[in-house]
């Protein structure tokens, strides 16, 4: 589209910034503006409190007139997201888009999500269930994932308990990283690789 | 309708005609002739007027063409458009509204001029308005947040004098650059012709007033493709038109009046790449005398049991007296093996003398006898039912394996005729007239092979609760098996070589399969109810 990529210049400057939304993105790589890594603070008050989720942000040729792509890197407990491939279902990333909307105005549709799951319309059916027929522990699930997932300190302990088992820091971090923080996966790989 | 769907009806074919359907709309006639293919026109050349009386008078009986398809017109898109046009100027003039706002109005009705005007005189207007998409076109009120805006929320630039911003009714306001973007998007990308503002939530339509400002200059292909999808909603929401289904085809068939479309029998016949097919379902070729639902179901039953089918199908196809394999390559159901020359019915696999007239009871073939299959358990009842499929499957299909084979035959005849008139010279003139009457039996055997096939997609449904005594039952099978045993007759006669073949036999004969052919469909469509 013409014009699309002046636009996205100034949605990137928008959404990069340092404010109080707690919703952010960024390029992946430098010169390339249509792969973002963006981040979504869990709203306070709900069971994502405290945790920083990393969405993975594709922008299509027809952008605005299509969806931007937006996908879950940080496993997360929740009826709308798949709690096996952090694929999103929001009206908005589909067929209620319009060009007038922003990368910005999606991410904040996403904080807006986690604050009140849509159990009606599912994303991952198990997740729903338990949303529904036992909310204390869907609660307790969801806020076990954050804290194992989500938190920025627990990759840090993470890193930590794997060195314990005698690996250096860095291939720790790097199975760790590859093995989205699965940490019996991420021994795994690096007690077959001795 | 399905992505998938739209494709098969709107593969923009090349041809010249079509593409510039709403720039020139009086070339109705230029292309009737081109429409022919070089075949139809040879045969056309060719008619013969010393034809004898008997062959044509047949062949007009055979087919239901004249009184009633004449009533179905096929159109081009530049036939129907000015048709629309005119329900928009109704429109228009009785509720004094716009062009781009009658369209919309009339889209919610699906374009029922009464339905819409009756809901006027029933509803709230400000309901109809909301419901159709234009509100703010009708009442005049703008959203009052969106006057005020001096960017365009798509590319993010400021308005200026040189790209001022362009409103909707509604407020919302956009600049010509991503207007454009926005219909270029909405036609080429999107394939359609609706859409609601391009504010997020904003249930107002966009209508052609913000279109054709945005394409008819920049892109006119693109501004013909928006009107056409707009012509395709009206003719997919219309009950008195449909798309041909013939390949690539984009001509629509078009009945005046529901009477119009009852009298003919839903039945419509292409001009232009010579499609016989139902208006009512879209299937592609007449499927008297079984009714538009039940073929449908019966599609969905055979997808569904194709394998099973083919698996019985497949392994039904040798000899049932020395098992040599054997292929069946001609329309006949009357099979001789080449190795011991032992006769049987392709159908049933039984022996041919007891399909003999003189043996009593000829095609005990077409009769499905449930009791036979005895057994009260769940497994026995399934076991039965897959029989009982099975039983009116295998004819379906042989019939139409008969129906394509009959239809290559008519082709070679077809094809002789006109070698015979290439050679020329006066001598040969008689040799092809000759041969007018195997054309004949040809057309009258697909014909038949079709009805048969379709005879028993019918029977499986219409008897399925019949107790096994049945009146009703009898007489349908024996209709059913005096068409049959006279069309197999028939093709016998007709696959002879030229030198062997009886012409007066197959005269005959043809009158005699048209008189069935004739007396089961009326049976079936009078509500068998006729006496014996
Ligand atoms: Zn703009
Ligand atoms: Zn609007
Ligand atoms: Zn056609
Ligand atoms: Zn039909
Ligand atoms: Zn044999
Ligand atoms: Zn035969
Ligand atoms: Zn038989």
């Amino acid at each position: 589209m013409a014009g699309a990529n002046g636009r996205l210049v100034k949605e990137l400057k928008e959404v990069s910034k340092n404010d109080t939304s707690g919703v952010r993105a960024a390029p992946v790589s430098e010169g390339n503006l249509r792969h973002l890594l963006a981040t979504v603070e869990g709203p306070s008050g709900t069971v994502y409190e405290g945790g920083i989720f990393e969405i993975n942000v594709e922008i299509g040729k027809q952008y605005p007139f299509e969806p931007p792509k937006m996908k879950f890197l940080t496993k997360i407990w929740h009826p709308n997201i798949s709690s096996q491939t952090g694929a999103i279902c929001l009206d908005i990333l589909k067929d209620q888009w319009s060009p007038a909307l922003t990368i910005k105005t999606a991410l904040l549709s996403l904080q807006a999500l986690m604050c009140s799951p849509e159990p009606g319309d599912p994303q991952d059916a198990e997740v729903a269930k338990m949303y529904l027929s036992n909310r204390e522990e869907f609660d307790r699930t969801a806020r076990f994932w954050t804290e194992s997932f989500a938190k920025p300190t627990s990759k840090d302990e993470a890193v930590q308990r794997v060195c314990e088992m005698g690996f250096d820091e860095a291939s720790a971090r790097k199975a760790l990283e590859k093995h989205k923080w699965d940490e019996s996966a991420a021994v795994n790989e690096l007690l077959g690789a001795i | 309708m399905s992505m998938s769907d739209e494709n098969e009806y709107y593969a923009y074919s090349s041809d010249e005609d079509d593409n510039d359907v709403f720039m020139s709309q009086n070339d109705d006639d230029e292309d009737d002739d081109t429409s022919l293919d070089p075949d139809e026109k040879e045969a056309m050349a060719l008619e013969n007027p010393n034809a004898a009386p008997v062959q044509s008078s047949f062949y007009t009986a055979a087919v239901p063409s004249s009184p009633t398809t004449a009533t179905i017109r096929m159109m081009k898109t530049s036939e129907l458009w000015p048709t629309l046009q005119q329900r928009c100027d109704e429109v228009t003039e009785m509720l004094g509204v716009s062009q781009a706002t009658a369209m919309a109005l009339l889209q919610s009705y699906q374009f029922s001029k009464e339905r819409l005007m009756e809901s006027y005189t029933n509803d709230d207007p400000e309901t109809i308005w909301k419901r159709a998409g234009v509100y703010h076109r009708c009442s005049g009120n703008q959203n009052p947040e969106a006057s005020a805006a001096d960017m365009c929320p798509i590319c993010m630039e400021d308005a200026s004098p040189t790209s001022p911003l362009k409103a909707m009714p509604c407020g919302h306001a956009f600049c010509g650059d991503c207007w454009t973007d926005f219909a270029v998007n909405l036609v080429q990308h999107e394939g359609r012709a609706s859409s609601t503002c391009p504010h997020a939530g904003c249930p107002e339509v966009v209508t052609q007033d913000e279109i054709q400002p945005a394409l008819e200059q920049s892109h006119p292909n693109l501004w013909n493709k928006y009107q056409q999808f707009q012509l395709k909603a009206f003719v997919e929401a219309n009950t008195l038109t449909r798309w041909c289904p013939g390949p690539g085809c984009e001509r629509i068939a078009w009945a005046p009046t529901a009477s119009a479309m009852d009298a003919a029998i839903g039945l419509a016949h292409c001009d232009h790449c010579d499609t016989r097919f139902c208006m009512m379902c879209g299937h592609n070729e007449p499927h008297r005398p079984v009714p538009c639902r039940s073929l449908q179901v019966w599609h969905d039953k055979c997808r569904d049991e194709s394998e099973t089918a083919n698996w019985i199908l497949a392994n039904t196809k040798e000899c049932p007296s020395c098992v040599t394999r054997i292929e069946k390559n001609n329309g006949c159901n009357h099979m001789t093996c080449q190795k011991c020359r032992h006769e049987f019915c392709w159908i049933c696999m039984g022996d041919w003398r007891e399909h003999d007239a003189n043996t009593g009871g000829y095609y005990k073939c077409n009769k499905y006898d449930a009791s036979q299959e005895g057994g009260s358990s769940d497994t026995d009842a399934a076991r039965r039912q897959l029989n009982r499929y099975l039983h009116y499957y295998k004819r379906y299909h042989a019939h139409e394996e008969g129906q394509k084979f009959a239809l290559k035959q008519l082709r070679e005849t077809e094809q002789r005729m006109i070698q015979w008139q290439e050679l020329s010279s006066s001598k040969v003139t008689a040799k092809w007239s000759d041969v007018e009457f195997l054309k004949v039996a040809n057309e009258l055997l697909v014909e038949c092979r079709r009805v048969l096939k379709y005879t028993y997609v019918y029977a499986y449904y219409a008897f399925e609760h019949e107790p096994a005594n049945s009146l009703t039952r009898d007489r349908f099978e024996y209709h059913q098996e005096m068409l049959e045993k006279f069309t197999e007759h028939l093709s016998e006669l007709s696959e002879k070589p030229l030198e062997q073949m009886n012409r007066t036999d197959v005269v005959n004969q043809t009158r005699v399969v048209d008189r069935f052919l004739q007396n089961i469909l009326k049976y079936v469509e009078d509500g068998m109810e006729e006496a014996a």
